[in-house]
């Protein structure tokens, strides 16, 4: 049996779309034939705290979390949130990461550091980065609400990912809200579009 | 979502463990369903709430009855009633609710037990633990309950078993004609996975109560309920739930084997295929009563036994007098050996360490150091445009400085945070009002009890008529934000629809406080902090108990039902060339919309939820609608 997992880390704060893409992700992979688990982890605010997530893909049940340097991609949704979860990342994973910061971490005084230092660092513990200015993409894309299918669209296309950019980007349609789906989708393919001209 | 009713038998699904929870009920022909919502398993309650209403969206009839309950003893006493009545029922809560289901739950079984013919209703309690405690007060391992309420356990460690277990457990329930307990972990409950679906059941749909199933012999009630255990003993050892998983790979010197249960199988399994050693792993989900033969013949087999469990030595205090009644030569490694924590959820890494140590391996998962730049942890607070942040800010400005506040359970208890800082005790539903009086009575300072309205019908009416009974001269304020928030938004007995999307009859707190005989009682709506200003400060003045009922949506219901309707939600923005950098938007009145950059302040446009309150807190005015600056 192939025991070769591609586990998926997911980080950012409530109310960016985490869980959302987390479970497009696991509905397509499961939808291929591939045994999926899959974890939340967040506090008890609603909107605004930190939240992970994992998603683990392979041909046999694995737990649902994720040990320390075992990540093959990191999702990030807020650049902080990444270097929160640097201890996940190893010499192989690749990080995807939206550029927007959410500033708030109110009322602790405490000002965000600069976003070069922290993509420098991020960098500095993975093997490649790719940082995309996902809410301009969504905000051309008609609403700042499509941010998370940017980063959708961006994993879609970095290869040997398990679950084919085309089942995504049909899982995604059958899970966003139908008054948003044009948006979605342009979002989803600007990003993998981002991608693809990295990767040329 | 919708595919957990729809969905074929034998088809594949993506579910949340909660969400199997519920086809497995639906499977087992449930009939009744209540429960009162709590992380980490309200998940249940909504699915059963959204399926309701996609069936009656369709024009059709629920085969199940499903009901947001009260608190969790209404809605224990109500499956109970169903049970007895030969339907099936489902009882989920958190560890925590089943503090307050416990009383029905223990005292229910022995006087109930004799009549075993006539009704034969499954009675399944999901009672969901949260190790970590991230949704709860403790980190109750509630696994014990089974031991002192003598009923069968099982413990799930996936989603396939969340919902095959459920199943099982209504089967089990009617054969021994004893409440099955569920018990689940946050990592099952808000896990999701793969499944592959059974049949959808029949409900029974109509109950009948035959015969007066009351005993006054309760030894012998209780003698017959231990007769059942020894039954659910034989259950067992034949359970497929109990089984030994074989790994091959490195042999070691000695003989080791693993036992786990519940979410720690799948932990002991990762880490043992990541150590590459031969062994072998016997995994518990029937854990009471255990499989005593099979898990003898298993510490026979070996020199060392590793016990992987979270919480509590459940299952190593049993596997170590187990072994003393054999005189087994294992040694048995786990919390007792300080091998394994008793506190604090598990993470992959708490389980690496000790295997790897014990079979003399190294670590295949060391703990990685964090990032150089430490990232400050994003404090708990209310979200952006809370009513609660603004009925904290007009009473920090009222209240006496030498006053004690009692807190509760919900989105308000996080004003015992900073900055607000106003909370000197909060622990169970209900508590803050028996509290606020105990604190009066016992210091003589002027005293206030803040709960909500889900919480106030769950459990503070009852304080409350007490309060008022012994004319305690305390304030109660109740802040009532239509919902029960911190869980999802679930309805209560406020609201004025009901789980079934009945039309329900909508209870006025401000009714209830009257009826009760409160001598003060007024609404006032917080996002109006002069008004609210006013109002606590003559209520804190009143003698006796004063109720003021702080009354306006949660600002998260708020802002979706205005995106659904396509509606405009406006964002603020400072004015610089106004701001006089006196901080008390981001430091007193702490907006999590608010941050701090190059000296400045900034409001996020897409944290603000537009409520529209802070000018008024700003006293320079320099707060305004974004767009303001055309016209």
């Amino acid at each position: 049996m192939d025991r070769k997992v591609t586990n998926v880390l997911l980080a950012g704060v409530g109310g960016l779309g985490l869980i959302t893409v987390s479970n497009i992700i696991g509905t397509a992979a499961v939808g291929v034939g591939k045994k999926v688990s899959s974890a939340e982890v967040h506090g008890i605010a609603q909107r605004g705290g930190s939240v992970t997530g994992t998603v683990r893909i392979g041909d046999h049940s694995v737990s649902p979390l994720l040990g320390d340097g075992r990540a093959d991609i990191i999702l990030g949704f807020e650049p902080i949130e990444v270097l929160r979860n640097i201890s996940k990342a190893g010499k192989n994973t690749t990080v995807i990461t939206d550029i927007t910061p959410v500033r708030v971490i109110t009322p602790t005084k405490f000002v965000y550091p600069e976003l070069e230092d922290i993509f420098a660092e991020i960098e500095k513990r993975c093997a490649r980065l790719y940082k995309i200015d996902c809410l301009a993409i969504a905000k051309k894309a008609g609403t700042a609400m499509v941010r998370s299918s940017v980063l959708l669209g961006a994993l879609s296309e970095i290869g040997e990912f398990p679950v084919s950019s085309k089942a995504l980007l049909k899982t995604m349609e059958e899970n966003v809200p139908a008054r948003y789906k044009e948006q979605n989708i342009t979002a989803f393919k600007e990003g993998a579009n981002f991608i693809k001209a990295q990767l040329k | 979502m919708e595919e957990i009713l729809t969905g074929k038998e034998g088809g594949r699904y993506f579910l949340l463990g909660n969400e199997a929870i519920v086809r497995g009920a639906l499977e087992a022909g449930v009939d009744i369903a209540a429960l009162y919502p709590g992380s980490p398993m309200s998940e249940i309650g909504d699915v059963f709430h959204a399926l309701v209403k996609n069936l009656r969206d369709k024009g059709e009839e629920p085969s199940f009855y499903f009901e947001w309950s009260a608190n969790e003893k209404v809605s224990l006493d109500e499956c109970i009633a169903a049970s007895l009545s030969g339907l099936r029922a489902l009882c989920p809560m958190k560890a925590q609710g089943f503090n307050v289901a416990a009383d029905s739950f223990l005292d229910y079984l022995t006087p109930c037990n004799l009549v075993e013919t006539d009704i034969k209703g499954g009675l399944v309690l999901v009672c969901a633990d949260d190790p970590g405690g991230t949704s709860s007060v403790n980190e109750q391992d509630d696994r014990y309950i089974s031991i002192i309420a003598d009923v069968p356990m099982l413990e799930p460690s996936n989603c396939q078993e969340m919902k095959d277990m459920t199943v099982e457990a209504f089967d089990i329930a009617e054969e021994l004609y004893l409440p099955v307990f569920l018990r689940t972990t946050n990592n099952v409950n808000i896990s999701r996975g793969d499944l592959v679906f059974g049949k959808l059941g029949a409900p029974r749909r109509k109950g009948e109560v035959k015969g007066v199933p009351i005993s006054w012999d309760r030894t012998r009630c209780h003698a017959n309920i231990l007769k059942k255990m020894e039954k659910a003993k034989e259950l067992s050892e034949k359970s497929e739930y109990n089984r030994v998983i074989k790994f091959d790979g490195e042999k070691a010197g000695k003989k080791i084997g693993v036992v786990a249960s519940g979410i720690s199988i799948s932990y002991a399994e990762e880490i043992i295929r990541e150590l590459g050693v031969e062994t072998e792993l016997l995994a518990l989900g029937f854990t009471n009563p255990l499989p005593e033969k099979r898990c003898k013949d298993f510490i026979g087999k070996f020199d060392e036994l590793v016990i992987v469990e979270e919480l509590s030595p459940f299952l190593e205090t049993q596997f170590l007098k187990m072994a003393h009644e054999m005189s087994a030569r294992a040694k048995i490694w786990g919390k007792e050996t300080g091998h394994f924590p008793r506190a604090g959820q598990y993470r992959l890494e708490t389980v690496a360490e000790p295997l790897a140590r014990v079979f003399g391996k190294d670590n295949p998962i060391p703990r990685q150091k964090g990032p150089e730049i430490a990232p400050a942890a994003r404090s708990l607070t209310n979200c952006p445009g809370c009513p609660h942040r603004n009925t904290y800010y007009a009473l920090k400005q009222v209240v006496p400085e030498d006053a004690i506040f009692a807190n509760d359970q919900g989105c308000y208890l996080l004003g015992g945070l900073e900055p607000y800082k106003m909370s000197h005790a909060q622990y169970s539903m209900g508590a803050s009002i028996g509290l606020a009086c105990g604190f009066r009575q016992a210091t003589g300072k002027p005293a206030m009890a803040f709960i909500g309205d889900s919480t106030f019908f769950h459990n503070g009416m009852s304080p409350l008529a007490n309060a008022v009974h012994h004319n305690y001269d305390i304030t109660v304020v109740v802040m009532d934000n239509g919902a029960t928030a911190m869980s999802g938004f679930q309805m209560h007995p406020g609201t004025d629809r009901d789980a079934m999307y009945r039309e329900a009859i909508p209870i006025k707190i401000e009714d209830v406080a009257r009826g009760l005989g409160a001598t003060f009682v007024e609404v006032v709506n917080p996002n109006n902090i002069e008004e609210a200003k006013d109002v606590f400060q003559r209520a804190i003045a009143h003698n006796g108990v004063s109720v003021v009922v702080s009354k306006a949506l949660c600002k998260l219901m708020e802002t979706s039902e205005k995106r659904r309707q396509g509606l405009e939600i406006p964002t603020y923005e400072i004015e610089q060339e106004k701001c006089n950098q006196c901080r008390i938007c981001i430091d007193i009145y702490a907006c999590p919309a608010f941050y701090e950059a190059a000296d400045k302040i900034y409001i996020d446009e897409l944290q603000c939820t537009g409520c529209g309150v802070c000018p008024e807190v700003c006293p320079v005015g320099a707060i305004r609608e974004k767009g303001a600056e055309n016209g």
